[in-house]
């Protein structure tokens, strides 16, 4: 029961001089022993308590040290933690790795960081009663029942503006929750005309899916063209976003950055986009920037990748709220997705799929249960666009990839049914034509494609043996997949490696 | 002793008709009236069966056969005694694992641990970690818990009836063991259904009452709680004043309005002061008066003060302080927000009594910025100390379970208040100075009388707090007393009847600091760990009625927790920033303090 073992106390009694400890007296101790450690650190939590706080450090426990008549501990409360080693071949016993330092080297060394030092803000948590939006409070995330209702009275008010402006021209203030309720409004019916346009669209298999998307894009600018124009009659003050200068100068150096900065300027850039909470404000703009720079960019992907991992960056970070601008950012990121590209001896250019993949697999993980359409209506468009064979083959990788990183369900669902039709009938011609007079890009492109899918089969394996081994270790590995026997031969030795290496024997039989 | 024989061979006579012999027998014994009484008592059939059985030696493996066939038995009774008789089932369990350890079955102990402590996971946590380390039988001598678990009983009122389902159950089946431990560990008072539901605050199932230990039992507890309490506030007292002067203002302004409207000659009366109840005449405790100065200018900013109601909220200004994790101790903002005080794990303190671990406190002179004077006088660190709000004296509390009151002139302390079974963690002083509370880590809180030092009220109902309790206030007219607890929770307490009013649980962590507005009292703000500011409405909580006058009505109390909402006014979350501090000044604007937590 006890969680100190008696070797262990039997060796330190060793160091002190005793050395034959009886196993009577060790039992005993050792059970005092625990005991004894839990009190320090019932007393030590007492102190944490009392400094309010929800973390144990080195000095309650000497505080609780002090309180029991012992000495304190030193050494412990050093920025750099006390490694121990293991002592080799001797499994209960540890040592300090405590290093000789030369002192010349010691004085060599630039001095430490001064520590920062402590200082207070005062600020505003609430002004009778209401806590105003400011960068010192976190950002209220609303309700979807406040949205609602916010949308409810807003579309009130825009009836009422278009009922009196057949009279005469009025001018109404509205408020800025209450436009941006109206454009997440706008924007949810947008996304699911978009969403059934391009099911519709897609069925029709000689249209391009880029310049289907493309295409709606376009459209809904137009249509956003419209609206705005439209609000910009119906209220005759335009209501323009304030944003504190702070912000601006953020904006315009992240723009510049991600536009014609060095890589590291960039990186620094990501990992602010990514940590920083005060930007939820911004991100509008930048889903704008995002969106139309790809547009301009769409055949440069040194300015795309910059562009994508910003994206990427925004829509993992904790404190941006994304949701009202899915369909801009899903758009966008799909277009990145599917469209073919020439750049297949360009190093970042697998990475760069995979960019985009996993920003639409997160966004649907995030998601998903909000919109319940969402996975299923993306990952039909992708399996679609793969089937597709008038599209370039690089199309059809980035669709692969995606889909395979939506996970095991769509990749059992989608991908492995076709797996045999698409291989024979597409990519196995091309791979073993040898005439000359195929372009050799095409023959790259189909080896990007072939691998991609043994990637997506090998990791579905890998996760669903694992699955099995967890309810039980003793299936055999055939049991897994019904058609796996129609699958092997198409990558036949090269499926080993992701075959469960555990019962690596059951994949030898196997293949 | 012999009275318990006595007692058992009386009920034998009396229960097989021997009359004759039981006369004899009653004059023989000379029991007289008064002890009739104290022998009928409600509990007759455990005294009897333990004095019947034999107290044979009982094998490791009944306790754990004992307690399961409690527990299955509670288990399947019918729903309205479950959660009573649920209550039982802690103290058994507790002292099964002790009484085993005590006869050095350590293993079979720790496996009966192991077995069954997830049934009071949900309560008990922090007592279970405890209680898992003890391994011998010194541990238990050792280990304050366990000593507590042993010396005092567990109060538990239970309803008459289940009661004796009960005790029919421990016959049934004949545990001895089981009888003999509730015999001696737990103090059980049958009580009849009413009183019953009136301790308990809702009929949820979600509020499961919980056994406590407070060192009395629960008569004692009931005699000490229905000592009258002068709650009021000192006559003439400086919230009178202001709320006279407020009265003469809004007249003056008035007469102005009227002047200047009608220019006319039409009187109003002027309204009369509002006779104030309740206050304490003659004061038993002496204290130097306050400089003229400072009173007028303190009455000045009180007369500024903005009143707060449920429409009228607070503003709040919230004070972060920057790499300061696990550094900063405690602070405060003075109340006439002049000054913001932090105290710092180096030993210092940064812009004025201190409390430290080193067991003194310390007085500091605001302006020379020095230390005016030591006091000594616990021997373990100082957890709270605290001013009363005329100055002169304060008073600490401490890990040895202690309160101590000073005079900032006398090194010693002139009073200790001790009884708590655990930590001392908070203390405030009432308003009128008479009485302290103070908050331990046994989850209760207590009532001191200043001048006497004697407890005057236990604050602890079944359905109190579940974890230690971290911060008090009281209600600026005294008659409330708010208390904060580890768990989240937030109890108003009658001082008058030492009752639960209300219980508001919205707090995912620590309720760190409480304060009411000041004069009205009508808003209740609290910080916590959880990185939020709540404010409530105390008004209303005192306004609605008493639980306990709605026994039945069930539809009113089926949604404690919308009522909660309700008296959730507004809840601020601040950006990583666990609330360490609150307190309105006197304008009647919340100052919280925090530290900015730089990673989660």
């Amino acid at each position: 029961m006890s969680k100190i073992s008696r070797d262990f106390l039997k060796i330190i009694a060793q160091g002190m001089g005793i050395s034959n400890l009886s196993d009577s007296i060790s039992l005993l101790l050792v059970s005092d022993v625990e005991y004894k450690i839990r009190e320090l650190i019932f007393e030590s939590k007492k102190f944490m308590k009392h400094e309010k706080r929800n973390k144990l450090i080195p000095r309650d426990i000497n505080f609780a040290l002090e309180l029991k008549n012992f000495s304190r501990l030193y050494g412990y409360n050093c920025s750099n933690p006390v490694k121990f080693q293991h002592a080799i071949r001797q499994p209960d016993l540890f040592y300090l790795d405590d290093p000789v330092i030369d002192v010349e080297d010691l004085i060599a060394q630039p001095y430490p960081k001064y520590p920062l030092d402590i200082h207070f803000t005062a600020h505003w948590l609430a002004v009778c009663g209401n806590q105003p939006e400011i960068h010192e409070n976190p950002i209220r995330v609303k309700t979807r029942e406040e949205t609602n209702k916010q949308i409810i009275s807003t579309e009130k008010i825009i009836q009422n503006t278009k009922k009196k402006r057949t009279g005469r021209t009025t001018i109404i203030s509205v408020s800025l929750q209450k436009i941006f309720a109206q454009n997440q409004f706008n924007a949810n019916q947008r996304k699911e005309k978009t969403k059934k346009t391009l099911k519709k669209k897609d069925r029709n298999p000689k249209n391009d899916p880029r310049l289907e998307i493309e295409k709606e894009i376009e459209k809904e600018l137009e249509k956003e063209k419209e609206k705005e124009a439209e609000h910009h009659n119906s209220n005759e003050a335009v209501i323009k976003l304030v944003l504190t200068e702070e912000l601006q100068l953020f904006y315009d150096y992240v723009t510049d950055v991600i536009l014609s900065g060095s890589k590291r300027e960039q990186k620094i850039v990501y990992k602010s986009l990514l940590e920083d909470s005060g930007i939820h404000q911004l991100f509008p703009y930048f889903s704008h920037f995002i969106a139309s720079q790809t547009r301009k960019n769409l055949n440069n992907l040194q300015a795309l990748m910059p562009l994508m991992k910003m994206m990427f960056a925004l829509v993992h970070n904790p404190k941006v709220y994304i949701e009202r601008y899915l369909q801009q950012i899903l758009s966008t990121v799909l277009t990145c997705v599917v469209r073919g590209f020439d750049w297949l001896n360009n190093d970042e250019y697998w990475d760069f799929r995979i960019l985009c993949a996993r920003i639409i697999s997160d966004i649907c993980d995030k998601f998903g249960d909000v919109y319940l359409m969402l996975r299923s209506t993306i990952s039909q468009l992708l399996s679609q666009n793969w089937l597709n064979f008038n599209h370039s083959l690089s199309s059809h990788h980035g669709s692969i990839i995606a889909l395979s990183y939506l996970g095991s369900n769509s990749i059992n669902s989608l991908l492995v049914p076709n797996i045999k039709n698409y291989f024979f009938a597409l990519l196995f011609p091309i791979i073993i034509d040898n005439s000359k007079n195929d372009p050799f890009s095409q023959k790259i492109e189909s080896n990007f494609c072939y691998s991609s899918l043994l990637l997506a089969f090998g990791n579905l394996l890998l996760s669903q043996s694992y699955q099995v081994s967890l309810q039980n270790s003793s299936v055999v590995f055939k049991d897994l997949l019904v058609d796996y026997d129609s699958i092997s031969p198409i990558f036949g030795e090269s499926i080993v490696p992701f075959c469960f290496s555990q019962n690596y024997d059951d994949c030898q039989s196997l293949l | 002793m012999t009275l318990r024989i006595n007692k058992a061979i009386w009920e034998y006579l009396r229960h097989n008709g021997y009359r004759q012999t039981e006369k004899h027998f009653l004059s023989e014994a000379q029991i007289e009236d008064h002890t009739k009484e104290l022998l009928l008592n409600q509990d007759t059939d455990i005294i009897d069966y333990i004095l019947f059985s034999k107290n044979s030696e009982a094998s490791p493996e009944t306790y754990e056969k004992s307690y399961l066939e409690l527990k299955n038995w509670i288990l399947s009774s019918l729903e309205i005694f479950q959660a009573e008789l649920f209550i039982l089932l802690y103290p058994i369990f507790v002292h099964c694992y002790l009484d085993l350890i005590r006869k050095d079955h350590i293993k079979e102990a720790q496996q009966f641990f192991e077995n069954n402590n997830y049934d009071h996971m949900a309560f008990h946590s922090e007592e279970l970690a405890i209680l898992k380390s003890i391994q011998n039988t010194r541990h238990i001598m050792e280990n304050s818990l366990a000593r507590n678990f042993e010396k005092y009983k567990f109060n538990i009122k239970l309803s008459s009836y289940s009661f004796e389902l009960f005790v029919a159950f421990l016959q049934d089946k004949n545990f001895k063991l089981l009888l003999g431990i509730v015999n001696q560990f737990i103090n059980i008072r049958v009580v009849d259904v009413k009183e019953l539901s009136s301790g308990r605050q809702s009929k949820n199932d979600i509020e499961q009452p919980t056994a406590i230990i407070t060192g009395e039992i629960q008569k004692d507890i009931d005699r000490l709680n229905s000592v009258p309490v002068q709650w009021g506030l000192l006559e003439n007292c400086i919230q009178d004043q202001v709320a006279e002067m407020k009265i003469q203002q809004k007249f003056e302004e008035e007469q102005k309005k009227l002047m200047q409207l009608k220019r006319r000659k039409r009187k109003i009366q002027k309204p009369t002061i509002p006779k104030q109840e309740n206050r304490i005449k003659n004061s038993t405790i002496l204290f130097p008066r306050l400089t003229q100065k400072l009173e007028e200018s303190i009455k000045e900013e009180l007369v500024q003060a903005e009143e707060l109601s449920q429409q009228n909220l607070p503003s709040i200004c919230l004070f972060t302080f920057f790499h300061s994790e696990g550094k900063i101790n405690c602070s405060e903002v003075s109340a006439e927000s002049r000054y913001v005080v932090a105290g710092f794990s180096d030993s210092t303190i940064r812009l004025v009594v201190s409390c430290s671990q080193d067991g003194t406190a310390r007085l500091w002179s605001l302006d020379t910025k020095s230390n005016l004077a030591i006091y000594k006088g616990h021997n373990y660190p100082i957890w709270d100390v605290q001013f009363s709000p005329l100055g002169y004296h304060f008073v600490t509390a401490s890990y040895d379970q202690s309160a101590m009151l000073w005079v900032t002139e006398r090194v010693f302390p002139i009073r200790v208040f001790s009884g708590h079974l655990s930590d001392v963690d908070c203390v405030r002083f009432h308003p009128n100075v008479h009485y302290i509370a103070t908050g331990s880590s046994d989850k209760t809180v207590r009532l001191w009388e200043t001048n006497t030092a004697n407890c005057v009220r236990i604050f602890c109902s079944p359905t109190g707090h579940r974890g230690g309790i971290t911060s008090l206030a009281f209600s600026p007219d005294g008659r409330i007393l708010a208390s904060g607890s580890e768990d989240g929770s937030i109890i108003l307490w009658d001082i008058g009847t030492g009752k639960i009013i209300r219980k508001m649980h919205q707090h995912e962590s620590t309720v760190s600091s409480l304060d009411f507005s000041v004069l009205d009292g009508n808003i209740l703000a609290s910080g916590s760990l959880d990185n939020s500011v709540k404010i409530w409405d105390a008004n209303m909580a005192r306004l609605l009625p008493d639980s306990s006058l709605f026994n039945f009505t069930s539809d009113f109390h089926s949604n404690e927790k919308s009522q909660q909402a309700v008296l959730l006014l507004k809840s601020f979350p601040t950006k990583n920033t666990p609330v360490m501090n609150i307190g309105f000044s006197r304008r009647n604007i919340l100052h919280a303090t925090g530290y900015f937590q730089t990673n989660k």
